[in-house]
């Protein structure tokens, strides 16, 4: 007949067993790091996937209005929708290559060389993306504006620049008031991720 | 670098550091977690990863403000309790050579026997009584208990006043 006692004398005798026992966990804990730079990843790969979308909708959007519409109908509107879409497509070329690097690094699969190899392509895939994204600022807005204001409301800067003037300081200043903070926001949330990636790599003592 | 230089690397780092100290002083309580939770051999093995990996999730947030083993008993049984929910597991009863299927030295056959009876008996609790009659058997009080499965400590004790009852009841059955 067993009594909590009695269980309680085997269950302590099961314990000194126990105790002797020694496991390695190292391999689990590589597994840690592992999740831990593929959450991360997982972050920036959702994020950059939504960005991608969105850019494929304002693409093909733009192109809706600029063959079914024809509200672009100077050739300067024409050039800046041009250069527009060729900002984009390069952009999310990069990012699409971007979300590619990430994929690709799993540490605990991919061999010490091949986890070093790929995250130095993620290194420099990042660094030439956000090197694109700083330089593309400004131009994105000179081309872009012009045509979201001949587009939403019917204003051709090109055409009447003192009328237009006071629509454009407008939407500029919206715009930059918005994408600061937004610009902001981004900035942190993948330094943040990039950094526990990094540490996670780090951990596996790929560094 | 080679997988040794790897590995060492790793312990360098004093988070990982403390935390594989952490979890190797107190591997001994996540696996015992194992066995009365986990269903056979592979799934105790899951089970022993995903504690450790929720044990590593919860790290950063452990302010020493608990016991250590205080905080992993908490961890482990949540992870175990709620995995087995999730899954509807139905554990088995646990053979002493899976217990100690690492160990090179087989122990004596009478704790054998005793073991593989204890398991049976716990086999037939819920997943909360589970919880308490696995910390009353660390030896923990009623007050701790409460502190670690967040029940109060009356019903700490109605509920071990019933898994006594449940044993004695299988007891006598088996008696019969």
């Amino acid at each position: 007949m067993i009594e909590l006692e009695e269980m309680k004398k085997t269950w302590d005798e099961l314990s000194a067993e126990l105790a002797n026992q020694k496991k390695l966990t190292d391999a689990i804990i590589l597994k840690m790091a592992h999740e831990k730079s593929k959450s991360s990843l997982d972050k920036l790969v959702r994020v950059e996937t939504m960005g991608g979308m969105a850019m494929a909708i304002i693409l093909v959007l733009g192109i809706m209005v600029f063959v079914a519409n024809g509200t672009l109908d100077t050739w300067q509107l024409i050039l800046c929708a041009l250069c527009s879409a060729a900002i984009f497509i390069f952009s999310g070329i990069l990012s699409y290559d971007f979300i590619e690097k990430m994929k690709k690094m799993n540490i605990l699969e991919d061999s010490l060389e091949d986890t070093k190899k790929h995250y130095n392509d993620f290194q420099k895939a990042h660094g030439l993306y956000r090197k694109v994204g700083a330089y593309t600022v400004l131009p994105t807005m000179i081309f872009f504006i012009p045509v979201v204001l001949k587009v939403f409301i019917k204003m051709d800067i090109f055409a009447n620049f003192s009328e237009a003037k006071t629509k454009l300081l407008e939407v500029v200043f919206f715009s930059v008031l918005l994408s600061v903070p937004m610009l902001f926001i981004m900035f942190r949330y993948y330094k943040k991720n990039i950094k526990t990636t990094s540490e996670a790599i780090k951990d596996a003592g790929v560094e | 670098m080679t997988t040794n230089l790897m590995y060492l690397k790793l312990q360098t780092l004093k988070k990982e550091e403390t935390f594989i100290e952490k979890i190797k002083e107190n591997e001994g309580l996540i696996f015992k977690i194992t066995t009365i939770y986990g269903s056979d051999s592979e799934d105790r093995k899951d089970l022993y990863q995903e504690i450790v990996l929720q044990l590593w999730r919860a790290f950063e947030k452990f302010k020493n403000q608990s016991q250590v083993s205080t905080w992993i008993y908490r961890v482990a049984l949540n992870t175990a309790i709620s995995r087995l929910r999730k899954e509807k597991r139905n554990t088995e009863t646990i053979s002493f050579r899976e217990i100690f299927d690492i160990k090179a030295d087989v122990p004596d056959t009478l704790l054998e026997e005793r073991t593989q009876t204890l398991y049976a008996h716990i086999s037939h609790l819920n997943d909360i009584e589970k919880a308490v009659i696995f910390l009353f058997l660390e030896d923990k009080s009623h007050t701790e208990i409460s502190g670690i499965t967040g029940l109060t400590v009356s019903n700490v004790g109605t509920r071990m006043a019933r898994i006594k009852d449940k044993l004695k009841q299988k007891i006598n059955t088996e008696h019969v």
